[in-house]
Parts: C-alpha cells; sequence; structure tokens
C-alpha cells in the first residue's frame, strides 16, 4: 500500500519537485530520496 | 567488517542466531539478554545524571558492562538520551530526579482530529503531535528549525561515536556483531494508542468512536508499514521489532476488531516482502496465543507472562520463543536456583529449535538482579544450552 501524505513524497514527486531531468534519475536516487526516507526515521524516533 | 575479520566466537554467535532465523537447529541456543543503557552506566559506577549526556562516558560504561557480562550481544546501549529530549522541549520523555528517563502517557490528538488524522496521519504527526510533544518545535521558525537541526546534529554526534565503538567492542568480547533487528514499528493501534490517544483516551474512543477508531487504524496502516519496513536485501535474519502493548488490556472481542486485522496484515506484508518479524509481547499474552499462531512462519515472540509448556505446545513447531525466564529471580534468587530454573526453560523450550533465551522483563537498571546470578545464568546456558 502506497504511503499518501502532503509531507512525503515518492522518488517520482520528487523528481519532479526539484526539477531532476530524466536522465539524472539513477545518480540522483540517494542524493534526493534519501533525505525523505532518513526524515521518516526522524519521524518514527519522534512519535514513538 | 567482512568475515576474515570476525572472530571465530564471534561467528559463531551470529551462526546461532540465524540458524534459528532460518529455521534451523543451531549449536548451542543464542541468548538474547540485553542491558539498558541506564544500567549500564550505573554497573560502571558513573552518574546517570551526567554520564548519558557524554558518549564517551556511554561507551566506557559499554566496555564495562560487556567484560562484566558474556552476552550474546552487545549490550549497554539505550536510544532514548536526555540530550535529544532536552533540546526539543520534550514532554513525552522526561528526565526523573534519579536521571532515568520516564515516558509520561501524553496524547497528540483530540477526538475531533480524527477526520485529520484519518485524511493523512503524516500531516497530523508534524503539524500536531510534534510540537505537542516538543515545546521547541511548537515556536515558530526558525526556532523550530533551529531546536531540530540541532537535536540531530546531536544524534549523529553521538551515534558517529557509539556505532563504531558498538563493533569494536563486539569484535574485542568476540560478541554478535550483525545487526539483525534493523528497523522498529508499531501495531497500528498501539500507534493510535500510544502516540496520538493515550491509554486513557483509546479505551474511551473505542466505545464513542469505534467507527473511527477503525478508520484510523486503517489510515495509520501504511505508515506503520513503512516505518518497519527494512530497506536491505531481503534476509529472514533482518528483523523488524515491535513492541506489543495495548492487546492484553483488551476485552478480546475488542481486540479481534480493533487491534488484530491491521496488525496481523502489517506483519504478513513484512513477512511477505522477505523479512522476519520479532516482537515484545508486553503483559500476559496467554488468551492470544490462538491469534498468534496464525501469524506467517518463523516469528520471533518474547514474552513476559506465561507457562512456558503451554506456550512451548501452542507455538513452538511454528514461532520463535524467547523471554519468560523471570528476571525476579536474578534479583531475588541464589544462583543453585537461577541454574535450575534456566535448566527448566531450556528442557521445555528448547526441543527442536525454534528458542532464543530470554528474559520477561528488561534489565533496565542496575539494582535489577545481582551481578553474579546473571553471570551464572549466562555461563549456565552456555554449558547446558547445546544440541
Amino acid at each position: 500500500m502506497e504511503l499518501k501524505s502532503e509531507y512525503y513524497r515518492t522518488l517520482e514527486e520528487n523528481l519532479k519537485k526539484y526539477e531532476i531531468p530524466a536522465d539524472a534519475i539513477e545518480v540522483a536516487k540517494e542524493s534526493i530520496q534519501g533525505p525523505e526516507e532518513a526524515l521518516m526515521g526522524l519521524l518514527s524516533f519522534l512519535i514513538t | 567488517m567482512n568475515k576474515q575479520e570476525i572472530s571465530k566466537e564471534s561467528q559463531e554467535k551470529n551462526q546461532n542466531f540465524i540458524d534459528v532465523y532460518e529455521g534451523n537447529i543451531p549449536k548451542r541456543i543464542p541468548i538474547s539478554i540485553e542491558v539498558d543503557g541506564a544500567a549500564s552506566i550505573e554497573y560502571a559506577g558513573m552518574n546517570l545524571i551526567t554520564a548519558q549526556y557524554s558518549a564517551d562516558k556511554i561507551i566506557e560504561a559499554m566496555e564495562f558492562t560487556n567484560e562484566l557480562f558474556d552476552t550474546d550481544l552487545v549490550v549497554g546501549f539505550s536510544s532514548r538520551l536526555p540530550s535529544f529530549y532536552k533540546m526539543l522541549g520534550a514532554k513525552n520523555y522526561v528526565m526523573g530526579g534519579d536521571g532515568f528517563m520516564q515516558h509520561p502517557d501524553i496524547h497528540g490528538i483530540e477526538p475531533e482530529d480524527y477526520n485529520e488524522l484519518i485524511s493523512d496521519p503524516i500531516k497530523v504527526c508534524w503539524e500536531k503531535v510534534l510540537p505537542k510533544f516538543y515545546a521547541e518545535l511548537a515556536k515558530p521558525a526558525p526556532e523550530n528549525m533551529i531546536a531540530l537541526l540541532k537535536m540531530q546534529m546531536s544524534k549523529d554526534l553521538i551515534m558517529g561515536k557509539i556505532g563504531p565503538a558498538s563493533k569494536r567492542i563486539a569484535g574485542k568480547y568476540g560478541k554478535v556483531t550483525e545487526k539483525f533487528k534493523v528497523k522498529r514499528t508499531r501495531a497500528p493501534f498501539d500507534l493510535l494508542a500510544d502516540t496520538f490517544r493515550s491509554f486513557t483516551g483509546i479505551s474511551s474512543d473505542i466505545r464513542r468512536y469505534p467507527t473511527k477508531v477503525l478508520d484510523a487504524c486503517e489510515a495509520l496502516f501504511p505508515l506503520a508499514l513503512k516505518l518497519g519496513m527494512p530497506t536491505t536485501e531481503p534476509a529472514k535474519k533482518t528483523r523488524v521489532g515491535i513492541s506489543l502493548h495495548m492487546a492484553p488490556y483488551m476485552r478480546e472481542k475488542d481486540f479481534e476488531k480493533f487491534w488484530w486485522p491491521t496488525f496481523k496484515r502489517m506483519v504478513e506484508n513484512i513477512v511477505d516482502s522477505g523479512y522476519g518479524v520479532s516482537m515484545f509481547c508486553e503483559e500476559d499474552w496467554m488468551r492470544y496465543l490462538d491469534y498468534l499462531y496464525e501469524l506467517p512462519a518463523g516469528c520471533e515472540m518474547q514474552f513476559e507472562h506465561g507457562d512456558p509448556e503451554f506456550v512451548k505446545s501452542k507455538l513452538g513447531d511454528k514461532h520463535i520463543i524467547q523471554g519468560l525466564f523471570p528476571l525476579s529471580l536474578l534479583r531475588y534468587g541464589t544462583i543453585p536456583e537461577v541454574e535450575d530454573k534456566a535448566k527448566e526453560y531450556m528442557d521445555i523450550l528448547a526441543p527442536g529449535g525454534n528458542y532464543i533465551f530470554g528474559i520477561d522483563k528488561s534489565i533496565l537498571r542496575a539494582s535489577d538482579l545481582k551481578i553474579e546470578n546473571l553471570q551464572a545464568l549466562i555461563k549456565c546456558i552456555k554449558e547446558y544450552g547445546t544440541y
């Protein structure tokens, strides 16, 4: 089940938001989506 | 650390856990006894009120405690450190007068917020729960941003020292070097209760707003799953830790309706993705063993209360049993009593595998046990617990 939130974006949504060129998708995965996922980890720590 | 650099002793301990997690009989019963960071600092003779602010002091205490107890796992660290919470003005984790971190029962939202929670739980966390739990995050920007950044930097600083130190300690004392529990999450209902509505709030909500509670559990399901889902290569030895809370305090018909469905689905999703689940069943779960049996095979279940023979007969052919050994005996018993009881538990629970030795409660404080009793227990398991 996909996670939907105003404050969580998938890789595709982030690439669009930050206007990452299509040919940079593979190399941008870690630097763009990594912090999004890390933020979920921080949220988990703070709410539990 | 590659395999050539890991000592034979560590490799054997790693393998005992891997064997159990993969459904094989290990050479020896693995020991999952952990010692909290607070107890570790106290064993090392340090001041709990001050030492928790220093990574160097925590590491010094870990070194002491890991030498003191020949546990399989590296012990003596707690991630709930006061510096993180002080910087945020936390109300959900506060230091008690003796330095121990307390977790008051506070709630993140009111009943009128259910619709927003159901619509977007993450948004509610950032906009309502965090400002309520943390005074600094309720302040306007940039104060809230600065507070959060400082907390994260403190966390990075401390963990940047603790991580390498844990590996060094594992190597030095021949302990487990693999990280099995890589993620933690909560049952959706427990997340709703413990983070959003509190124990008393949820107990009232299931009577007054049952549909909202059910919808909220469904809305929290993808979040709870996301929080727990590992991102590493799938493997049964890669475990997701889940501490189970509310079920023993509920009537069975409420448990069946509100608690169980989203939890079961979450565990099934994690296991279907190739990972294992390790749960701590707080309080008395004996009336729910038939439900637990339904979960996908190979779940590790640490029990606080229960008769080992009953648990073994109900779950032993499908799930990994852990826990049950009474911590109180380590505090009040004698060495022969501890050894006799440990052998009794191993005789019941070890045959056929699917068993990891564990105790019924966490070792939180140094006063929770006599040092010589835990030392004797570990020695006894290592000698008696071979297959």
